[in-house]
């Protein structure tokens, strides 16, 4: 038993090595891919900056970035600085980038996360319900709701929800993030997490609402993908043998449930939104763009669309490490979930 | 396959056909304005879903509109998939240095999402079609390449294969004849799924303004445009929602259940 | 058997989920009701873009001058809802009879947001360092382009008493007062600038009726009362300024009473708020132009006569009605109506004729070749609230012509930074005036100063020594009727060459809610909202 499992122990770090490598690889394809991109972008970004491009001031300034040095040095001029922090200024707003992508990520990262955690519940929700009621209508009505999560377009889906949410039965604000006539909770840039810790209930009040379209909107597709799999789990009939054994066993209700029914289920459920997040952050995307949402996507996209040499450059190689980590994070779980230990990457 | 999912088959490759044909054929030029005196009104029977903002004839724009985003989401298709399989080819076949940095790389790259690889490609190449198609295409390289990569492995060291080989039949006659028949309705279920995604893919970015042109007639792009007369004319803002969804979901329900 | 068990088990699992979320919508349900959560005394306008920046002497967009409308002051100012002068800061002002100097003497008892008492030598701050290229608050990321257009006629600023100011000019300028009310020549403290540097550009302090409080970049600038103004107080505790990009969404937010007045509003939708008593629509002749611009930097497009064709070809009366519902004027000419120099009576200097413009074009047969690049924004702008719509129904007229055009949008501030580079073929911009005089029109679009690539008005790159000459003696004049003749020609030669065409005049609109009163729209187009306050209160 205890060999077995230091042998687990071993595999499993092994794995964790193995992202760790593909982590390094990630960072220096993108940033070499960034770096190449926004090199042959065509125009001088130094003098895009200035109002007034003066070739005196334009030299400066190139000096002062390190810009007239060969390009392999200010390649890792820029890796270094990335490293570091230090992520230079945009060039459009004048802002620091650090300090915009701490107002704006935060967004991202709330909307994105409570919608993952309402989809899965709902999910969940209607899997489990369609085990409850053994009616061909109600699973294939529930199956079919299913399937429309993974196709109807989310921006429409958005349009839809604010004529439904915001139009007609006025519960919600159609867009923004916060009501500006009340104190904003300070801190973190997390608002429940702010308003929670200075225990302040209305404000949370506040925020879920300003949540509560976006969130719904976007949870529509976690949902859809936890339905499309966990609908095969429950069609093993394995799965009821289990379950009698574990009873068997004299386990009590609810360690069978929370322990090894939920663990067996989560490997599962962790692997499909894993590799789904690339759509999902697709999905936070447009619903940003939708729903109005301070958030890093409609950032980005200005940045790229206006060519802002260092929020390309730092915001968009930030975003894609994160989104191989979460994915790799998420592959992770499931194989230390996964009780047959095999490597899900073959 | 259930009688269900035979339906919907045919269902999907009708309502495909009917969307490219609005590639050679629609009513009124989807580009052209036409009828600015009419502009707002609503369906009619010489304009079957009403006149846009623009004094265009809307039933033509949507039209001509399905039929390019399924042409850009076929031509995303082929893309990627021969993409994928020259990446299998010189992974089963080439060196074994080439394997591993294939191998690698395909884990690298699936780590990123479509959206960014998009983002990448903007910075140096301007907002239009070919960028969102080549956008879309790269990100779902690695999807198809694993995909492909399994069904292979798996057909190839299937006994019947074995056996057909050691019978002693040529390589030509093992892909054609033994290998194809049975490699086909799964390629198919992925070719499949990878459509709907791509058109999922390229409407969304469409909608985010990266196919440049906002006139141009694209489900998404068309959905962006009308998008400031949603209380004026709500119409000009469900019908391409409901086209879409409606292809997504046909050829969501008429792939076979293994994907 | 199992049925229940699932059921059971997933209560079990997600009643603590369950019961948070309840929890949520229950609570959400009763933040409604309770008013006491939200402070009464808040208004909030929603607009359609952020400011850039907010210092007065480095703006250019409608955003930032609004913004700072309510937080800077200046010397004078127009009288409300006219354009003529009333001492504000300076309690009075002479001119001296050769019309080169200039004194103001300050108001007693203003102070800055920061205490700072205003005096002549906290107010030569703002001049000085717009016109001192060496002065320290000389940042060398503004331009200062303002300065460059309305004051260049400035010699020297200096303080002859503790409340006194004196501006010398090198020659006489008729509209140098005017120019003294708009926006780059309102006061900020100079101590803000010893104690925030560089940052004063997104900190404003200035003496106005609300002090600047927080500003969330594309979300929101929260101002307060200043408890300690001069002059009669603010109506409201906190004046929000929140940004909404699209114009559906913030329409929908006035109707949910999220916010108390907004403008930059689709006049399509005017239709359905005229008959509800709940808003309050104002509107009045801007005094504004929306055009297209030819790039001089161009090569295909340098013959007049392309350009005459092309300007021949858009139904500029089609852009009125289907972009804007009607709620403007065709422009005729790069001046709004009833300016100084406008000819009266005499035919239009463009002419709707497609016919015609096609015959032109045919003798070009080089222009078919490539794709003509149409430049345009995606944010609404006073001039163009829907900037791509107008592109698109510019493109189908010029295709009508046979010509190909390739629409490239882009968001506003990066299709500034390429306009003013002069780095496109045809390009949509507008301007809204500042001080009610042609010089403010005519030398922003076709003087050789303002051409200056990187902060050019003149985004035409239009280099014209008769056109130069022109506009500096009209700057001179001080002869009404002179002024006119001199403009006149001018006007002429821009009909010759037609570096821009004058597409629309739109009409300013601002929705409120009826329980606001003292709103009054202002000829420049800047909103104050100082005097303004809830009727009931």
């Amino acid at each position: 038993m205890i060999v077995a499992n230091v042998h687990k122990f071993k595999v499993f770090l092994i794995e964790c090595l193995h992202k760790g490598i593909m982590l390094i690889l990630v960072f220096v394809i993108a940033s070499v891919v960034i770096f190449t991109a926004v090199n042959l972008i065509p125009g001088d970004p130094v003098s895009l900056r200035l109002k007034n491009p003066d070739p005196t001031r334009v030299a400066a300034i190139r000096t002062e970035l390190g810009l007239n040095k060969p390009l392999p040095h200010q390649y890792f001029y820029y890796v270094i600085s990335f490293v570091q922090g230090n992520w230079g200024k945009s060039l459009i707003t004048g802002q620091k980038v650090r300090e915009e992508i701490s107002t704006y990520f935060p967004a991202t990262i709330e909307l994105a996360l409570i919608a993952l955690f309402l989809g899965v519940i709902l999910g969940l929700g209607v899997t489990l319900s369609t085990q409850c009621f053994k009616s061909t209508l109600w699973r294939n009505t529930a199956f079919s709701l299913g399937a429309l999560g993974l196709t109807v377009p989310i921006f429409w889906l958005g349009f839809m929800f604010i004529v439904i949410g915001s139009l007609w039965l006025g519960w919600f604000p159609s867009g923004g993030r916060f009501d500006f006539t009340l104190p904003v909770p300070q801190g973190s840039g997390f608002l429940i997490f702010d308003s929670l810790a200075a225990g302040r209930l209305d404000l949370l009040c506040v925020t879920y609402q300003y949540l509560a379209l976006p969130v719904f909107c976007l949870s529509l597709y976690p949902a859809a993908l936890v339905c499309n799999v966990l609908k095969t789990r429950f069609a093993d009939p394995r799965l009821d043998t289990l379950i009698r054994a574990l009873r068997a066993k004299g386990l009590s209700e609810s360690r069978i449930w929370l322990i090894h029914i939920l663990r067996l289920l989560s490997a599962p459920v962790i692997t499909v939104i894993g590799t789904n997040f690339g759509t999902l952050l697709c999905g936070a995307v447009l619903t940003e763009s939708v729903f109005s949402w301070p958030g890093m996507g409609r950032y980005l996209i200005e940045a790229v669309l206006n060519r802002d040499l260092f929020v390309i450059e730092n915001g968009l190689l930030l975003i894609i490490i994160l989104a191989f980590l979460i994915i790799s994070t998420a592959d992770l779980l499931a194989f230390r979930l996964n009780p047959t230990m095999k490597s899900l990457s073959d | 396959m259930s009688r269900l999912t035979t339906i919907f088959e045919y269902a999907s490759w009708g309502a495909l056909c009917l969307s490219l044909t609005g590639l050679l054929y629609t009513p009124y030029n989807p580009m052209e304005q036409d009828f600015r005196s009419l502009a707002f009104s609503s369906a009619s029977s010489a304009h079957w879903f009403g006149i846009d903002g623009l004094g265009r004839d809307f039933g033509s724009r949507l039209w001509r509109g399905s039929g390019n985003t399924i042409a850009m989401a076929l031509m995303a298709l082929s893309l990627n998939f021969i993409i994928g399989l020259v990446l299998l080819s010189i992974e089963q076949r080439g060196p074994r240095v080439l394997q591993r940095i294939i191998l690698l790389g395909i884990g690298v790259w699936v780590a990123v999402p479509v959206l960014l690889i998009g983002l990448v490609i903007m910075v140096f190449l301007k907002p239009s079609v070919v960028t969102l198609i080549i956008a879309v295409s790269l990100g779902n390289v690695p999807l198809v390449f694993r995909q492909l990569r399994i069904l292979w492995i798996e057909q190839r060291n299937a006994l019947y294969v074995l056996a057909t080989e050691t019978l002693g039949a040529g390589r030509r006659h093992l892909l054609l004849y033994t290998l194809w028949p049975n490699l086909r309705p799964d390629l198919m279920g992925l070719a499949k799924l990878i459509l709907a995604i791509s058109i999922l893919e390229l409407s969304g970015l469409a909608f985010l303004g990266l196919i440049g042109d906002p006139d141009f007639p694209e489900l998404g792009a068309i959905l962006k445009q009308n998008q400031s007369y949603l209380f004026r004319n709500p119409m000009l803002v469900a019908w391409p929602g409901l086209i879409l969804s409606t292809l997504l979901f046909l050829v969501h329900l008429s792939k076979s259940r293994s994907y | 058997m199992n049925t229940v068990l699932y059921l059971n088990a997933y209560l079990r699992c997600m009643s603590g989920f369950i019961i948070i979320f309840l929890q949520i919508f229950i609570l959400g349900g009763c933040s409604q009701i309770d008013e006491s959560v939200s402070p009464p005394n808040t208004f909030v306008f929603g607009r359609g873009s952020d400011a850039q920046k907010l210092d007065p002497a480095d703006i250019d967009d409608g955003e930032s001058v609004n913004t700072l409308a309510q937080i800077c002051e200046g010397l004078v100012r127009f009288k409300s809802g006219t354009l003529d002068i009333q001492p504000w800061l300076a309690r009075s002002y002479t001119i001296s009879k050769d019309g080169l100097t200039y004194t103001f003497e300050l108001r007693e008892g203003v102070r800055f947001h920061d205490g700072t008492p205003l005096n002549a030598e906290t107010a030569l701050f703002t001049f000085k360092r717009q016109l001192d290229n060496s002065h320290p608050a000389h940042f060398s990321k503004a331009s200062f382009q303002y300065w460059k257009n309305l004051f260049q006629e400035i010699k020297t600023v200096r303080a002859i008493g503790p409340m006194s100011l004196e501006f010398k000019l090198s020659e006489p300028n008729a509209s140098i007062l005017y120019s003294l009310a708009t926006f780059p020549a309102w006061l900020i403290s100079p101590m803000a600038f010893e104690s925030h540097g560089e940052a004063i550009v997104r900190r404003p302090i200035g003496t106005g009726p609300y002090r600047f409080l927080d500003w969330k970049p594309n979300q929101a600038i929260i101002l307060e009362k200043n408890q300690d103004y001069w002059g009669s107080e603010a109506g409201f505790e906190r004046l929000i300024m929140r940004t909404i990009p699209d114009n559906t969404l913030r329409l929908l937010e006035l109707k949910a009473g999220k916010i108390h007045a907004l403008d930059g509003l689709q006049p399509a939708e005017l239709t359905e708020l005229d008959d509800n008593r709940k808003f309050t629509i104002h509107t009045q002749p801007g005094m504004n132009i929306g055009y297209l611009a030819f790039s001089s930097y161009a090569k295909r497009l340098r013959s007049p006569a392309i350009r005459h064709a092309i300007a021949m070809a858009i139904d500029r009366k089609a852009i009125v009605d289907l972009a804007l519902d009607g709620f403007a004027k065709v422009a005729e000419y790069p001046i709004p109506p009833g300016f100084l120099g406008e000819p009266i009576n005499s035919r239009p200097p463009i002419i709707h004729d497609p016919e015609a413009a096609r015959k032109i074009l045919n003798k070009y047969p080089k222009l078919l070749e490539q794709p003509i690049e149409l430049h345009t924004f995606t944010a609404p702008r006073p001039y163009f609230p829907d900037p791509l719509i107008i592109a698109s129904l510019i493109r189908s007229d010029l295709e009508n012509v046979n010509l190909k055009v390739e629409i490239i949008s882009r968001d506003f501030k990066s299709h500034l930074i390429t306009a003013r580079q002069g780095n496109f073929e045809l390009a949509l911009l507008g301007w809204s005036g500042d001080n009610g005089d042609p010089d403010n029109f005519l030398a922003t679009f076709f003087a050789s100063w303002a051409a200056v690539a990187g902060s050019a008005t003149n985004i035409s790159f239009y280099k014209n020594k008769d056109m130069d000459n022109l506009l500096i003696t009209g700057r001179q004049q001080t002869d009404l009727k002179q002024r006119q003749k001199t403009y006149r020609q001018a006007l002429m030669i821009w009909a010759r060459d037609l570096p821009l065409i004058p597409l629309i005049h739109t009409k300013q609109i601002v929705v409120t809610r009826s329980e606001v009163t003292g709103f009054q729209l202002q000829k420049t187009a800047n909103l104050f909202f100082g005097p303004i306050s809830w009727q009931s209160l």
